[in-house]
């Protein structure tokens, strides 16, 4: 079997913990649906229940040690986790945004050096929840903030104005999901273009648009080369690894807005269809997606970028604020 | 659901579904054991789920009772030693 080696110290900018106490059941059945309406098309025959219950058993990683083993064979040395709050949409979430907050704690303390997280808290619920991010950075140790439209705003709603001070003040990036999702939730806010407005009122706050590599990849690479302070992630280009080799990422990286690309993986979206080392792979064969960039450019893809948003956060904001 | 008896049966039928799932333009391809499934047949996530579900309907065993997932499936002889694996657990619960 191929064994080629992944570069080191790739930096993986988009994951979840892998667990239904963070992913509610009512996103994956919304999930599933899609995926069973696709093969009932092709004449398989599946059952909701069937999928699901495969599904589910690839969330059984609450403390991320399956992650950790899969990063080390991919050659990730670090990951960002990332916390939407479902909690206001979702009437099935299992924890509190604040409970989660404490889960993703115990995944730092549990894996020094190998995680990041960035928090969510749905606007909507005040200022506890502005609260609350603020002690997640100056506390709790995270470095970002997660903001996911597709629960019902958009992400240059004044709501979110208090945590994009927060961010300019503790200089943290904010990744902010771009294009659809599970059924289960809105995707009338999730346009990149909805974000210009935030990005232009907080020009010091870096934005990362989530599945800009795929999702509304055209506007997302427009974003990246005229707003200074706008990202994206390649997470969901698993989806396009076919004979052609990754022909949504190589479209992305070919746009030459590599300066602003982030690699990520959304694990666990994809953990049925194959383990990271499958995932990263691809990347680094001969004739794949990076191989018509130079090498700095893949460094910056794979690793430097993310470096460079995290290397930014204060602990301890200056005593102005 | 058919009944397989020998291991030319078995891949035959291997050959046949990877065929359903591949890309048209590759109708003609030789396949071996050695290919990948996504980098030499171009089959992508949704074909590798449909080809796990195949194999359930045709040889009547459960996925799930077996030790190699999907997401260990890489390249062609994976999936043929699945398909003589499934076919073995399904005789035995005959």
């Amino acid at each position: 079997m191929e064994t080629q080696r992944a570069a080191p110290g790739i930096i993986d900018a988009h994951c979840h913990i892998a667990s239904e106490d963070y992913i509610p059941r009512s996103f994956v059945s919304g999930a599933v649906s899609n995926m069973v309406a696709a093969l009932t098309a092709q004449g398989v025959g599946v059952t909701s229940e069937k999928v699901e219950g495969m599904y589910r058993k690839k969330l059984g990683d609450p403390l991320c040690d399956a992650l950790v083993a899969e990063m080390a064979e991919s050659g990730v040395s670090k990951s960002i986790l990332l916390v939407p709050d479902f909690t206001y949409t979702l009437k099935d979430c299992r924890l509190t945004i604040e409970e989660s907050f404490r889960g993703h704690r115990e995944v730092l303390a549990r894996h020094p050096g190998k995680f990041e997280v960035f928090g969510g808290v749905d606007p909507r619920w005040g200022q506890d929840g502005v609260t609350l991010f603020e002690r997640s950075l100056a506390e709790f140790g995270f470095r970002g903030l997660k903001v996911y439209p597709p629960c019902g705003f958009s992400p240059s709603d004044p709501m979110m104005f208090p945590f994009y001070e927060l961010c300019d003040t503790y200089r943290v990036p904010a990744l902010v999901h771009t294009g659809p999702t599970s059924p289960a939730l809105a995707f009338d806010t999730s346009d990149p273009f909805m974000l210009d407005e935030a990005a232009r009122r907080f020009p010091r706050v870096n934005f990362i648009l989530a599945h800009g590599g795929v999702n509304f990849m055209n506007e997302s690479v427009m974003m990246c080369a005229y707003r200074p302070n706008i990202y994206l992630d390649t997470s969901g280009y698993q989806t396009t690894l076919c004979l052609n080799g990754g022909g949504a990422l190589r479209a992305v990286v070919a746009r030459r807005v590599n300066h602003k690309v982030l690699f990520g993986t959304d694990w666990p979206v994809f953990r049925l269809l194959g383990k990271q080392q499958s995932f990263v792979e691809p990347l680094m064969a001969e004739a794949g997606p990076l191989s018509e960039t130079s090498e700095r450019e893949r460094e910056l893809i794979l690793y430097k970028n993310a470096e460079r948003l995290l290397a930014e956060a204060v602990r301890s904001p200056p005593a102005t604020h | 659901m058919s009944v397989l008896h020998s291991a030319e049966e078995v891949e035959a039928t291997v050959i046949k579904f990877l065929r359903e799932v591949m890309p048209w333009r590759l109708a003609n391809k030789e396949i071996s054991h050695a290919m990948f499934l996504q980098k030499d047949l171009g089959i992508d996530s949704m074909g590798l789920v449909a080809l796990a579900f195949r194999f359930e309907e045709e040889f009547g065993v459960d996925l799930e009772e077996f030790p190699v997932e999907v997401a260990d499936i890489r390249q062609v002889g994976d999936v043929v030693a699945l398909a003589r694996n499934m076919t073995l657990a399904a005789k035995k619960s005959a």
